[in-house]
């Protein structure tokens, strides 16, 4: 049976078996992983606490199956320091990494933006242009990379003060008059060059929830709730 | 080899309980059958009174079959104006073995765990807004666990309560009593430090 480590961030672990926990993690080498730690909530708790997320981990993994077995797991460094709002926004990253990673794709530069995007959301005060980021950078990475510069169309510059549409899979194309929902040129190219005033963001976000939507199905993303004010 | 249905049915029942796999349903299906039917037939009606009776208190949503609770009904603990919010029943039973504590609790069952789709009405957050808002309360003590989740949990709280203009504070974290420094795991020692307190 083959056996080797991986470096993985867990991205979601549940209790398996009586001590054991089933952990979806996003490795290093092999993109989205999933493997059965055992013991980790054993009594001997030599392994206990190491299906934190948002912590490196180097385990040893066996199996070549879809669901491998992991040993030996060790923390390469402490759990990046996450409070507040920015642990909030790094368990919607974890949710959105579920949903649309393949499973077992080696994805590298994916895992130093996820790595990347942690330290910032612990540093920065201000966490939406970071996710706002993160997903930019997903989509560009899943293939749907979106033109924030040229109509889809016509391949006219996005003109500032203009208003287009957004159709999923081609991009930005000049609105019709009819249009509800359309974005201004403004906008689009602040995107674009992540320029990010408080009304960029806002239409960031509403670009980044339609553009993913493809990707995370139906289900509403559960984390999200948590951004929403209590009653 | 093939049971009777009875038995088969038994042994597969036996297998909703945590921990209780084919082989060791079947080794207590035997034990029962063989040695100790009185009892089973005991297990067997506490069982069913207990999963058709006990619910949830109104007030603090641990397991009763009252409607209100036993600690929920004390008036000198409600007098107190301390609510103490935690994961599961199995956290108030420790607190309560600490004999520190005298006021109320809520318990969430459960934490916020957006992937496990447990968001903020799951954990019962309504309820504990209602709670707060009828005013009886003056001081929120957090005591979910000390994981992303909990943190996440507790935070969630935090943010309810400043809105509602009510105290919270948390369980402080340190080194157990009666262990060794170097026994202790780098984060808690860590941790430890940053809220260490003068004699
Ligand atoms: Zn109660």
């Amino acid at each position: 049976m083959a056996e080797f480590m991986v470096e993985h961030y867990v991205l979601h672990a549940t209790p398996y078996k009586e001590t054991s926990a089933l952990v979806t993690g996003f490795s290093l080498e092999l993109g989205k992983i999933r493997y059965v730690a055992k013991g980790v909530y054993g009594k001997s708790n030599k392994f206990k606490g190491l299906t934190q997320a948002f912590t490196l981990f180097s385990t040893r993994l066996s199996g070549n199956g879809e669901l491998k077995s992991g040993y030996a797991s060790e923390a390469l460094h402490k759990p990046v320091a996450l409070q507040g709002t920015a642990l909030y926004c790094a368990l919607y990253c974890n949710e959105v990494l579920v949903r649309l990673l393949p499973h077992e794709e080696p994805f590298e530069t994916g895992f130093h933006f996820y790595q990347h995007t942690l330290q910032r959301l612990a540093k920065e005060p201000q966490a939406e242009p970071v996710l706002r980021e993160f997903e930019l950078f997903l989509l560009q990475e899943l293939g749907s990379a979106y033109d924030f510069f040229y109509d889809a169309l016509s391949n006219d510059p996005i003109a500032p003060e203009k208003s287009y549409d957004f159709v999923l899979e081609q991009g930005f194309c000049l609105a019709s008059a009819t249009s509800k929902q359309a974005f201004l040129g403004e906008h689009i190219l602040a995107i674009g060059q992540q320029n990010w005033s408080p009304q960029a963001l806002k239409v960031a976000k509403y670009f980044t929830r339609l553009a993913l939507s493809p990707y995370l199905g139906n289900k509403p993303l559960k984390s999200r709730e948590l951004f929403q004010k209590p009653l | 080899m093939k049971f009777s249905p009875l038995i088969n049915e038994l042994i597969d029942s036996l297998r909703c309980l945590p921990g209780v796999g084919a082989k060791s349903a079947q080794r207590m299906a035997f034990s029962l059958l063989q040695k100790n039917r009185t009892g089973a037939l005991k297990l067997s009606a506490a069982l069913h009174d207990a999963m058709e009776h006990v619910q949830h208190c109104e007030t603090c949503r641990n397991f009763t079959e009252q409607r209100l609770c036993e600690i929920c009904s004390d008036e000198e603990r409600t007098a107190s104006g301390l609510l103490c919010v935690v994961e599961s029943p199995q956290d108030v039973i420790a607190i309560e073995q600490s004999g520190e504590f005298s006021g109320l609790y809520f318990v969430l069952m459960g934490k916020l765990s957006p992937l496990d789709g447990i968001g903020p009405s799951e954990i019962g957050m309504p309820l504990l807004q209602q709670r707060l808002t009828e005013g009886a309360v003056n001081e929120v003590i957090l005591a979910t666990n000390f994981t992303m989740e909990g943190e996440a949990t507790a935070y969630y709280i935090t943010e309810m309560c400043k809105g509602l203009d009510i105290p919270v504070t948390r369980l402080a974290q340190g080194v157990p009593i009666g262990g060794e420094l170097e026994q202790v795991d780098s984060n808690t020692l860590g941790r430890a430090f940053k809220t260490r307190s003068s004699l």
